[in-house]
């Protein structure tokens, strides 16, 4: 039983984690676009 | 087979840690706290996942390019490496065994390393939520256990702690639930997925029935102070009030009467045997800190019998809260965060270690009211609280190298240098 529950949290985290890294690739982007704004002026 | 699928499941986590860094954290510190060797008995409960994930983050540190790395350079960071190098070179010179003392100060260096990174990586406000969804998952999966386990047995089940962690004991369980209570209570309103705001909402809850089903009384005055904590910085006072008389009514018909005579036992500490203990050990803690000032005896020195009798001879020099001492033969851990540090670092030690804290501490609250960030204030106001939890019950518990610490005063860092952005643009 606490193996199943055990596997199924780590699910849920790979999850978020994904879902961290999606929303990271954005504000990442973002930096980079400020960035070379920055280059320019 | 069961370590076989759990290496499956695993691998996305080193994948994730070699693309983006800062999921190597988040991956390492829910290992720290669910403890997946716990639940292995195969060949896979030999395998160093947290070395194998911290490696996998440094490698992706050193090859990705990431815009948003920065410096971990700061007051309070440098702080920390000076209390590591201090007890390192304590350990050169230790009383005890140099494998115990080093076997401490590794895990010490490992949560500093930690922090560094932390301070380098989570520089956004999703980089850190992530971080503490995966450290509240983490440590939410003993809590739910230990916690159904306490329910279910209607009292009688004793809360003895996590093996292969920090929170081996039912005191250190106690604590380490009490320092994540307010960072629940934080991330309920931010997170957008429903489930998880109600799975963070449950365990909230339950993380106060492990305080309880610890029989910890250190815990139990923890409680009390997060209780009081959280009760002055909520908006609905009355509805925190109807739901904590509703909690403790359950919670005092849930909990057997061993419960109400063990915390009862607060109340006659100065004739309790394991109280007696705690003073003798921090009588001994002052008088080796008195004999070596600047350096101390060694991490764990004081729990070998030798070091503890060399002391032992000179108790009588102090009668502090009571002049009652244990027999001299049973080395007792110092069971208090200051005491420990004493006894292990010197007076140059603890004036480090107190010097982190009290910075901290300033931090959090110059944070909590000059943000220019609603969820930094709101987050700042949760480490501040888990903070004063820190300070007040780790004084009779021996925690002072708890990785959660150094990681939460890393992300106040983090918060202080977001505010500075911010309030640049």
């Amino acid at each position: 039983m606490s193996s199943i529950v055990f596997l199924i949290s780590m699910g849920f985290v790979i999850y978020f984690l994904i879902q961290g890294d999606r929303q990271d690739r954005i504000d990442r982007e973002k930096k980079l676009e400020e960035l070379k704004k920055d280059k320019k002026k | 087979m069961k370590d076989i699928l759990f290496l499956f499941m695993f691998s996305p986590f080193f994948i994730l840690a070699i693309r983006n860094p800062f999921l190597g954290l988040c991956g390492w510190v829910w290992t720290i706290m669910a403890i997946p060797k716990n639940m292995l008995w195969g060949f896979a409960a030999d395998i160093r996942f947290t070395y194998f994930l911290a490696i996998a983050t440094i490698i992706g540190m050193i090859i990705g390019r990431d815009p948003l790395r920065k410096v971990p350079w700061n007051s309070l960071f440098i702080l920390m490496l000076l209390l590591l190098i201090q007890t390192a070179l304590s350990n050169v010179f230790t009383l005890g065994t140099g494998e115990a003392s080093w076997a401490v100060w590794s895990d010490f260096f490992k949560a500093i390393l930690f922090s560094g990174l932390i301070i380098m990586l989570l520089t956004t406000k999703n980089r850190i939520e992530t971080f503490l969804i995966a450290l509240l998952l983490g440590i939410g999966f003993n809590i739910l256990f230990e916690g159904l386990k306490f329910l279910v047995t209607g009292g009688s089940y004793k809360i003895i702690g996590i093996h292969n962690s920090m929170m081996t004991d039912n005191n250190l369980f106690a604590l380490a639930v009490l320092m994540v209570i307010p960072l629940y209570l934080y991330m309920i309103p931010q997170v957008k997925h429903k489930f998880l705001k109600l799975g963070f909402t449950g365990l909230a809850g339950l993380s106060a029935v492990c305080v309880i089903g610890s029989f910890s009384r250190g815990g139990f005055i923890g409680l009390v102070i997060v209780s009081w904590q959280v009760f002055l910085k909520v908006k609905r006072k009355l509805v925190f009030i109807i739901f904590a008389v509703c909690f403790s009514s359950v919670a005092i018909y849930v909990a057997s009467d061993r419960w109400s005579e063990r915390i009862q036992t607060i109340e006659n500490v100065k004739e309790d045997s394991s109280f007696l203990g705690r003073v003798t050990a921090w009588k001994l803690a002052t008088l080796a800190a008195m004999d070596n000032p600047l350096l101390g005896t060694g991490q764990d020195s004081m729990q070998h019998e030798h070091v503890w009798q060399l002391y032992y001879f000179d108790i009588n020099q102090f009668d502090f809260i009571t002049p009652k001492n244990t027999p001299s033969d049973k080395p007792k851990a110092a069971h208090s965060i200051y005491f420990q540090v004493l006894g292990d670092a010197g007076f140059l030690g603890l004036i480090l270690f107190l010097l982190i804290l009290f910075n901290a501490f300033l931090l959090s609250r110059s944070l909590v009211k000059r943000a220019n960030k609603e969820w930094i204030k709101h987050l700042a106001k949760a480490i501040n609280t888990t903070l004063i939890v820190f300070m007040l019950s780790g004084g009779l518990l021996s925690m002072a190298y708890y990785d959660l610490l150094y990681a939460l005063i890393a992300i106040l860092i983090s918060l202080k240098q977001l505010n500075i952005e911010k309030a640049g643009k």
